[in-house]
């Protein structure tokens, strides 16, 4: 394999990484999948389109390998980013016993663990994150599936009988 | 066929050959934690692509500098391909976006209040207790929880410390 397409396929994804961060930074975007995606994917594949006009290292059949690679390393980061951008409630449970902990530390009771939270925004902010990304739609005070919304439903209803697990994970 | 035609195509399958992996060992294996299930799986899987490729590079007849950006082209895709993977059913298991959909698809339509009593924040972090007990991040002794294992909240830090980087204000959980 032409060395060239790691290296490409890396540093598409380190240009979109520092392109995200800067973006970010300046404005943080309204709608955040529509953003990671012209971040990682849109902009270095408009870059890897030009890339055989650009330098004769790529072929056109290497440089869709070299966005194989980018495509899924990116993947990788996008599917990791809903842990960064809202809080997970696991890693906030862990992140109390690093405010907590230290020696002589007794531990946390169920309790001290849930006054942390704010139970009632648990389920709420998650509802308006649903709205916005437009898999709810509100009416009067009832929520209903949109077409996407009951596609995601589905989708992991059937993983979750294919795999022979509970129907409801959460 | 040529090495990077071998290696794209067992790349773009490799999710599908997990997926069917995963179904006949997650029905054999229900008693183990789901998401340790996996990441057992995915770790196993590492010497199933090393033998792939072995395979793949031996007739393959290639220079050692092409061989070697072969293999780092297989295992950073392969690496990617599975942490999505891990992710995609993390999501099933865990996300609470995920649970609230289901539970709209359920019954057609609910109002807050439904959702709430049906998935309560008391629901969320009891689960997520259980859970981090489960896989050994936090033991569960006299009614008091402490940390066990340090992998998951150096995780915990790192994302803090990336959010922070990205000028993120951190949306209450």
């Amino acid at each position: 394999m032409n060395p060239t397409i790691p290296l490409v396929a890396f540093a598409a994804f380190l240009a979109g990484l520092v392109f995200h961060v800067l973006h970010w930074r300046l404005k943080r975007p309204a709608k955040t999948e529509l953003a990671l995606a012209a971040d990682f994917l849109a902009f270095p594949a408009a870059l890897l389109i030009l890339a055989p006009a650009l330098t004769p290292l790529l072929t056109p059949a290497e440089a869709a390998s070299a966005y194989l690679l980018h495509f899924l390393i990116s993947g990788a980061y996008i599917a990791s980013f809903p842990a960064v951008q809202a809080q997970s409630p696991s890693l906030e449970i862990l992140l109390l016993f690093g405010k907590t902990g230290g020696a002589g530390f007794a531990g946390l009771s169920r309790e001290e663990i849930l006054k942390s939270f704010d139970a009632s925004s648990l389920v709420s902010c998650r509802i308006g994150d649903l709205m916005k990304s437009g898999l709810v739609s509100r009416s009067g005070g009832t929520f209903t599936l949109t077409s996407p919304g009951r596609f995601v439903a589905l989708f992991f209803r059937v993983q979750r009988r294919l795999l022979g697990l509970a129907a409801r994970g959460g | 066929m040529e090495l990077q035609t071998k290696i794209l195509i067992f790349v773009v399958l490799f999710p599908v050959f997990l997926f069917l992996f995963h179904i006949p060992l997650s029905r054999a294996c229900r008693r183990v934690q789901p998401q340790a299930l996996t990441i057992l799986m995915l770790v196993l899987s590492l010497p199933l692509l090393l033998l792939f490729l072995s395979f793949a590079l031996a007739g393959s007849g290639e220079s050692l500098p092409r061989a070697l950006s072969a293999a780092v082209y297989f295992a950073a895709a392969c690496l990617g391909c599975e942490i999505v993977y891990f992710h995609l059913f993390n999501m099933g298991e865990t996300a609470r976006r995920v649970r609230i959909l289901g539970e709209i698809l359920r019954r057609g339509s609910m109002t807050e209040e439904e959702i709430g009593s049906a998935y309560s924040g008391e629901d969320i972090v009891s689960l997520r207790l259980d859970r981090l007990v489960g896989t050994g991040q936090l033991s569960l002794e006299h009614g008091r929880y402490r940390l066990r294992r340090k992998s998951l909240y150096l995780c915990a830090l790192g994302l803090r410390l990336w959010a922070e980087l990205l000028g993120l204000r951190r949306k209450k959980p």
